[in-house]
């Protein structure tokens, strides 16, 4: 029965991924390009990798989907939308060998890999009580291998300043209405808080199962896209100080604890006995509430006016 | 105090600290902050040069887990010398970029370019293979924001290329960390050496992490991506991407070739290597010849001196001790020469653009005689990157032609004199323009600020000094340490 549903799995996969790159019209391609987000979450759990799975399924299929869906609006409003003439067989017959050539290769080299000489989960699993956690995953993350984390949040700031810098400066004022739909306003009201919790649940649950800062995180970011496109807005409209704030507080949180033991004459990242399940908590906490408004800039820095910087700098003098 | 025990981490601290307080200072402070936090990078910096000269190489573990569980950094002298090249480097751009941005580019930029220095220490110091990977991706991601804020069109384009290109790389080296950490149960550069086994899904894995590496050093055919990227940036911008982002993707690909012994398995590859440097050579070359926009000559030289350092690749043989020494030396002396040289010429570049107002090669002339202070530097930086003696440049392939002649590659010989000539031929040329006469006209040129003509001399100057001082790097890295064991 398993192994039916693995074979299903794979080639739905396959069909939808093809289907998505064939597809003519791109409003499609999308559509089946989230569909394989969420099979692919899918696939994860069949191989016993929830977390992963968890991650799948809201940045893979949920934010990357409403951002390639948001895209498509925006190239159809402005009339940008160009259908790209499909492409000739030549070039079409080279990618095909190409990934060929790239999937026999995987296929080979997974075949014949041999067995590890380092068992690295037994030393996971053995240095877990020291950990301040007790699931493997969250200890790899934010302690055995937290420098990696650190740098991956600041991929995460580093993305959205990107986002902010490249803010098209003569955009066009963000127009988007909020809808005056009753029933949506209900449904909103159901839906906001269980997002909430749901997100708050994450973050807990990360300590001991599945879960953890960037699954709490992105759930926060989608409470915060539908509320955007609802017509309430998070927006840095009074102060963009506030929220570059938000923006790099996970990341500033983490920094900080991470030079703090440093003072007290540990390695840089050591949290001191005892206090490391605390400190942990304290970084998820941050890094929610960041990766969940820097998921949303990443989303709204398309729409917003830029602040003209010379309004800016009178304000400030 | 920590900080005596050991500097290291405030490598990357200080630019991390440093990204988020420009992030979120009020102008007049970002650059007092910056100015403060270079110093104190290049105090650390000093430091830990100090002590690995002292008593060798340095291993920090991150959160005190000993690899394979935790990630150590790790400082011999290799990374030292990338450390000090880059705080160089690093430090004279950021002092031009103050002068030539406007306030309102400075506020994006101090943020992208910390956000850069602290994934260039991080790579430089990474002795893990997916840290490794993290800090490429943060690398990746600076530099294009870098290129993207210059918010032309062209340079919109050419962003997105780059990013297409280099996340492609970055595939490409993530699917072969994955499939060796599933054939060793290690990510650690150490145990991976110790425990290294030579099986298709090593050759498999190396392939990928090779292909994936030479294309983010944009090695010729893979180049397409660079010059439009970094001939179209903003000129400080152009001259940290060429003098050191190109040479992040370079280093890791060294420290594989030499630390796994690929060199030893792969011998067919490293000719490939050699060979794809050679196109390189004379592609970028002919280019650079035949480009009338300034700053894309300097582009197309930088596609023609990655190949000088891949020559390093087929020299460095198993069984022939002596040619390879020479040949690590040559190369990583040719990679410093270039960084210099390579940095002065951009900033030389953008000042000569700042004169005239058009970025065209037609209309240097008379600049000669208006701006002999920036032609002086230009000049300097060609004489290195020609390779002629005195300089960096010249010594550099002094140590190849003597490696190839040594282990009977002689074809490397006539690659290395027929790519020198073609460099003569397009630097001379940008010169030809600056000795036109103009006529009348010639009192409408604007005037860079000094410290801009200043910074790009002392890049062009350093990279003469460097002939004549090549010892010191190369006795730095010369260093005993897990990559000089490995070596041949």
């Amino acid at each position: 029965m398993n192994e039916m549903i693995d074979w299903l799995l794979l080639l739905g996969l396959g069909a939808v991924a093809i289907t998505s790159l064939m597809s003519q019209s791109i409003f499609r391609a999308v559509v089946f390009f989230i569909l394989l987000g969420l099979l692919l979450s899918l696939v994860w759990i069949r191989l016993d990798a929830p977390d992963i799975a968890l991650a799948e399924a809201v940045i893979g299929a949920g934010i990357t989907g409403i951002l390639l869906l948001d895209t498509l609006g925006q190239l159809k409003k402005t009339g940008k939308l160009t259908t790209e003439p499909s492409p000739s067989r030549a070039r079409l017959g080279l990618a095909l060998l190409a990934s060929l050539t790239l999937v026999g290769l995987l296929i080979w080299a997974v075949l014949h890999q041999p067995q590890p000489a380092i068992a690295l989960h037994q030393q996971v699993a053995d240095a877990l009580p020291e950990s301040g956690v007790d699931h493997p995953i969250t200890a790899v993350l934010l302690n055995f291998r937290s420098y990696d984390t650190l740098l991956e949040i600041g991929v995460l700031v580093l993305a959205v300043l990107v986002g902010l810098t490249l803010q098209s400066k003569d955009a066009p004022p963000d127009s988007l209405p909020g809808l005056p739909n009753p029933l949506l306003h209900a449904c909103l009201t159901l839906l906001i808080p269980a997002m909430l919790l749901t997100a708050a649940y994450l973050l807990w649950a990360g300590a001991d199962r599945p879960g953890g800062a960037f699954q709490a995180g992105a759930m926060l970011a989608a409470a915060f896209i539908l509320l955007h496109l609802s017509g309430t807005r998070l927006s840095p409209r009074r102060s963009e100080f506030l929220m570059k704030a938000g923006l790099v507080m996970g990341f500033g949180v983490f920094l900080a604890v991470a030079v703090s033991t440093l003072i007290g004459g540990r390695p840089f990242l050591t949290y001191p006995d005892g206090s490391a399940g605390m400190l942990i908590l304290l970084i998820e906490l941050a890094l929610t509430l960041s990766i969940g408004l820097i998921l949303l800039s990443l989303f709204t820095v398309a729409h917003t006016p830029a602040q003209l910087p010379g309004k800016r700098r009178q304000d400030e003098q | 105090m920590s900080l005596m025990q050991s500097p290291m981490p405030w490598l990357l601290v200080i630019p991390l600290a440093g990204a988020t307080l420009t992030m979120l200072l009020p102008d007049r402070w970002r650059s007092a902050a910056s100015a403060l936090g270079i110093l104190s990078q290049l105090v650390a910096a000093l430091l830990l040069s100090y002590q690995v000269i002292q008593s060798g190489p340095q291993i920090y573990a991150m959160g005190n887990w000993q690899a394979p569980l935790g990630i150590a950094l790790r400082a011999d002298g290799l990374a030292m010398l990338f450390i000090l090249m880059s705080a160089l480097v690093s430090s004279l751009c950021a002092l031009y970029a103050q002068s030539y941005l406007k306030a309102e580019k400075r506020a994006n930029f101090w943020p992208l370019f910390w956000f850069l220095w602290a994934s260039l220490n991080g790579i430089w110091l990474a002795a893990d293979t997916f840290n490794l990977y993290v800090g490429l991706e943060l690398l990746t991601l600076a530099a294009v924001g870098l290129v993207a804020f210059a918010a032309d069109e062209r340079s919109l384009e050419a962003s997105i290329r780059y990013l297409y290109a280099a996340l492609l790389g970055s595939m490409g080296y993530l699917l072969g960390v994955a499939l060796l950490y599933g054939a060793h149960g290690t990510l650690a550069l150490d145990s991976l050496a110790e425990h290294w086994h030579w099986g298709p899904t090593s050759q498999v894995a190396v392939t990928l992490i090779v292909g994936g590496l030479l294309l983010k050093t944009a090695v010729f055919p893979l180049h397409t991506w660079l010059p439009p990227a970094h001939g179209g940036a903003l000129t400080p911008v152009s001259a940290l991407l060429s003098a050191l982002v190109i040479k992040a993707s370079f280093y890791m690909l060294l420290r594989f070739w030499i630390e796994l012994d690929i060199y030893r398995h792969l011998p067919s590859l490293s000719q490939l290597l050699g060979i794809l440097g050679a196109g390189a050579i004379f592609w970028g070359g002919w280019m650079a010849l035949r480009q009338q926009h300034l700053k894309w000559v300097v582009a197309y030289s930088t596609v023609a001196q990655i190949g000088y350092m891949l020559l390093m690749f087929p020299l460095l043989t198993a069984g022939q001790s002596d040619a390879s020494q020479l040949a690590y030396q040559g190369g990583i002396l040719m990679l410093l020469a270039h960084a210099l040289a390579k940095a002065g010429m951009f900033l030389a570049a953008g000042n000569l653009m700042i004169c005239t107002g058009k970025p065209d090669l037609q209309a240097l002339a008379g600049m000669s005689r208006y701006r002999p202070l920036t032609i002086f530097a230009f000049g300097l930086a060609g004489v290195s990157l020609m390779g002629l003696p005195p300089s960096g440049g010249f010594s550099a392939k002094w140590l190849l032609l003597q490696s190839s002649l040594l282990s009977g590659q002689w074809w490397w010989v006539v690659v290395l004199v027929l790519g020198s000539l073609l460099s003569a031929a397009y630097i001379f040329r940008v010169f030809a323009y600056t000795y036109r006469e103009t006529g009348e006209e010639g009192d409408r040129f604007a005037r860079p600020a000094l410290s801009m003509e200043l910074t790009a001399l002392t890049l062009s100057v350093a990279s003469i000094l460097l002939g004549f001082a090549a010892m010191l790097p190369l006795q730095l890295i010369s260093l005993p340490g897990p990559l000089m064991e490995a070596l041949p």
